[in-house]
């Protein structure tokens, strides 16, 4: 009963937060609303017994994430972004693709059991440690996973570094973009 | 005369910063323990309580000079005021009527908001007549004209407070030489 | 309702709900922090500090505190002044901005153990309460993640303020935030491999049973107590409101209690960062040398020794106040007597300090014997011993605490700012791999000597 409350003002604000983010005029505004969204996430995920996923969410997205995201939008702090319209052309094919998610994510839910006992510990610690890690257990499918995610996002690293380098090393590309 | 210093590059331990850092640290924490528990070894004072000693050759307030029968030993030669680079020095002469001096002052007046306490005055009278030993750092008025002193207060000080062995002070009317003074001066011609 | 009302002794729900009022020692911490600031800055800098401000007493007169009357005077002049923001913020993110530091100073303190779980018997029945207001088993993740959300205050207010300054200070915050947010996680982490938990209880009885974090891993405390500098945003690294550069960084549109909000945030944040150091390095709330049980079996000579430890610290204070007084009367000070007069009320506390103090240890040592049931296998004792116990263990981690507050301190008044590429080079080319290399070398060894899969 607590749990369902709970559930009901979170995803009041996570729903909320979403939608202040595709209606906001200004980035910065979205960014913000998209914080809001994560922590009322990190709530949910801690409601439904895994207290680790809603922390790394909190840590990782709401803190890490978004704090880059509203650095990048600060350092391009572009005025003219309060002018752009609530719709343009670009809408005709985002809501289209907003409302089939939305029909997709539906008939996937109601598909589901929907087996709600707050009680069972579902992303503890330990537990996800051996869905991940604990080959015997779970097979070696996550690990893999686990694993092959690490290596992708560490060669995206090291191609943002190589990137960067080269604009800095170059002078031709930033007289370029003074120009234009 | 320059001196060179000569500036030895860092060593490793010292480009490494974190001993340095520490190093640092543990001045840091000498003069804080040293404010702790030796409070009354710091070098501060509490100001208006207690007042710093302030040395008698250190440019304070002036004061001018006086014979032994009280008159102000300034002759008028406006050697101050021509020395004065800020032109805080008004003075009006006037016959003496003591007949072994040719002039006397009836007007010294110094702009203390005007004075830079440059101790040119002093350098420059011939006589001795102004100093700038009372050691009177700090005063205040309420006005921009009480801060011309004139003559009535230069002279307005108290051999006893200056050392005994500060002859010219003493030979002052209330000094201790004041009486073996006035015989050798002798009595006013009147 | 009844049945989770009815499924707790009455004694543990007062517990839980007083429990709450530990989210207020971090904005407590203030109250010390801020003395000991100035006037520490003073002695570091051999000047005296604010030491002026006062209250009148009938007899004694103008009652200093040695600058503790300064709290006072700092908080009334900033709640008394106007609120003022200038043309052209934003007003919402402008007025929201001071105030997401300090809300996030009162939550985190809920996953700080201040004691050791209690478990006593009240009447028939063994009651546990928990340390901390949130037993939480990711209670330092969670602190990590809230004390990076709290930057958001400093960004935000950077951006709503329309000033060049506020936008780079906030600017240089948010990027310094990301930059050592990284280095926190990584350097602690070695810690939190050796102990096997993310939960602050069991780092503190990894301490506890074995040696403290200090000793086990000193590289990853340098590196975890550079990263909290850092993140707190205090000198060497206030880069966000450096004043050579930026006027006064994220907050020089801020004025009156706003400006105090963050003002109290920051010092708040020390509060609570300096707890956190203690709990994972210094062991907490565990008596160095002592174990819980050795105390609890001993409650009476652990009061006596309590109390002589307090005498002593009161007979240090007497000294230097008869030092003082001595001074006074010697010196030419023209406000002598007035402060002979506020010394004689120091001098009256302590010295019915004393014998009370005294009194209450000899009787301790004498009068109390502890009497347990035996629970498990184990000694459980009754309510007054587990409050004894708490009591000795909350004081043992606000004084490790309060050596880290003036590390903080220490540390502000004697390093210089670091330019800005400096802080983001530190950051991210030697922290992070030092914290790097720590981390891999304390896996191999745990696994090679302390054995694990």
């Amino acid at each position: 009963m607590l749990a369902l409350i709970y559930f009901l003002i979170l995803g009041v604000i996570a729903v909320g937060g979403a939608l202040c983010v595709l209606l906001s005029k200004h980035p910065l505004y979205g960014a913000l609303s998209l914080v809001v969204t994560m922590l009322s996430l990190a709530g949910i995920y801690g409601l439904l017994g895994s207290p680790f996923v809603g922390v790394v969410q909190v840590m990782v997205y709401a803190g890490a994430i978004m704090m880059l995201l509203t650095f990048v939008i600060m350092v391009l702090n572009g005025a003219r972004d309060n002018r752009t319209p609530r719709f343009d052309k670009i809408s005709l094919f985002v809501i289209p693709a907003i409302i089939l998610m939305a029909l997709m994510l539906s008939f996937l839910i109601l598909r589901t059991p929907l087996v709600f006992n707050p009680e069972t510990a579902r992303g503890t610690v330990s537990l996800t440690a051996a869905t991940l890690f604990d080959t015997s257990a779970s097979g070696p499918g996550y690990f893999l996973l686990f694993e092959a995610i690490g290596l992708l996002l560490l060669s995206a690293m090291a191609t943002a570094v190589i990137l960067a380098k080269k604009k800095l090393g170059s002078p031709e590309t930033s007289d370029s973009e003074e120009v234009h | 005369m320059v001196r060179q210093i000569k500036q030895t590059p860092m060593n490793w331990v010292e480009r490494l910063y974190i001993f340095e850092a520490f190093r640092g640290l543990f001045t840091t924490l000498k003069h804080f323990l040293r404010g702790l528990f030796r409070y009354e070894t710091l070098p501060t004072v509490p100001y208006p309580e207690i007042k710093p000693e302030i040395p008698r050759d250190y440019r304070a307030k002036h004061r001018l000079m006086l014979r032994p029968d009280g008159t102000p030993r300034c002759v008028a030669c406006f050697m101050c005021a021509t020395a004065c680079p800020a032109h805080c020095i008004y003075i009006e002469a006037a016959p003496s009527v003591d007949g072994r001096i040719e002039k006397r002052a009836v007007r010294f007046d110094i702009d203390h908001l005007v004075c830079v306490f440059c101790g040119l005055c002093v350098e420059a009278c011939p006589v001795d007549a102004i100093r700038m030993d009372t050691q009177d750092t700090s005063y205040v008025h309420r006005n921009r004209e009480d801060f011309i002193t004139p003559m009535y207060d230069l002279t307005a000080w108290d051999p006893k407070q200056y050392p005994q062995n500060d002859t010219q002070s003493q030979v002052a009317p209330g000094g201790s030489k004041n009486q073996q003074a006035l015989e050798a001066w002798g009595l006013k011609v009147h | 309702m009844m049945e989770i009302i009815n499924s707790k002794h009455w004694i543990e729900w007062l517990l839980i709900v007083a429990k709450f009022a530990f989210a207020f020692v971090p904005v407590l911490f203030i109250l010390l922090l801020i003395p000991m600031e100035r006037r520490g800055a003073g002695f570091i800098q051999d000047r005296q500090g604010p030491n002026r401000s006062y209250f009148w007493l009938p007899y004694f007169g103008r009652i200093r505190l040695f600058g503790w009357v300064q709290n006072a005077c700092d908080g009334l002049k900033l709640f008394t002044k106007e609120i003022y923001a200038p043309n052209g913020v934003n007003k919402i993110l402008f007025a929201l901005a001071p105030a997401i530091p300090f809300v996030i100073v009162l939550i985190s303190p809920c996953v700080i153990p201040w004691f050791a779980p209690m478990v006593f018997t009240m009447g028939d029945q063994v009651v546990r309460v928990s340390g901390n207001t949130v037993d939480s088993e990711v209670g330092i993740l969670l602190l990590f993640g809230l004390s990076s959300l709290s930057a958001y205050g400093a960004v935000l207010a950077g951006w709503a303020s329309k000033s060049k300054y506020s936008l780079l200070g906030g600017l240089r915050t948010s990027a310094m935030t990301i930059s050592y947010e990284v280095c926190l996680g990584l350097s602690i982490m070695g810690m939190l491999l050796m102990v096997g938990s993310f939960r602050i209880d069991d780092i503190i009885a990894w301490q506890e049973a074995h040696v403290w974090g200090i000793v086990a891993q000193p590289i990853a405390f340098f590196c975890f107590l550079i990263s909290m500098i850092a993140e707190t945003g205090r000198a060497p690294f206030d880069v966000a409101e450096g004043e050579p550069e930026l006027v006064a960084g994220f907050h020089t549109e801020y004025g009156a209690m706003q400006f105090g909000l963050f003002y109290m945030g920051e010092y708040s944040h020390i509060g609570i960062n300096s707890i956190l150091v203690a709990c994972l390095f210094l062991g907490g709330y565990s008596v160095p040398f002592f174990s819980q049980t050795t105390i609890q079996a001993n409650m009476g000579y652990s009061l006596a020794v309590l109390c002589g430890v307090f005498i002593l610290l009161i007979l240090t204070f007497l000294h230097m106040i008869y030092r003082y007084s001595r001074w006074y009367k010697t010196s030419a000070a023209t406000n002598k007597t007035v402060i002979l007069r506020e010394y004689s009320l120091y001098k009256l506390l302590g010295w019915v300090a004393i014998p009370a103090l005294a009194i209450i240890g000899v009787a301790s040592a004498l009068f109390i014997h502890p009497e347990f049931t035996l629970v498990d296998g184990k000694a459980v004792y009754g309510l007054g011993i587990a409050f004894g116990t708490a009591l000795i263990q909350i004081l043992v981690l606000l004084v490790k605490a309060c050596f880290f507050c003036f590390v903080w301190i220490w540390v502000r008044w004697t390093l210089p700012r670091f330019r800005y590429d400096h802080v983001m080079n530190l950051g991210w080319k030697v922290i992070l791999n030092i914290a790097l290399v720590n981390l891999v070398i304390t896996a191999v060894v745990a696994k090679l000597v302390l054995g694990g899969n």
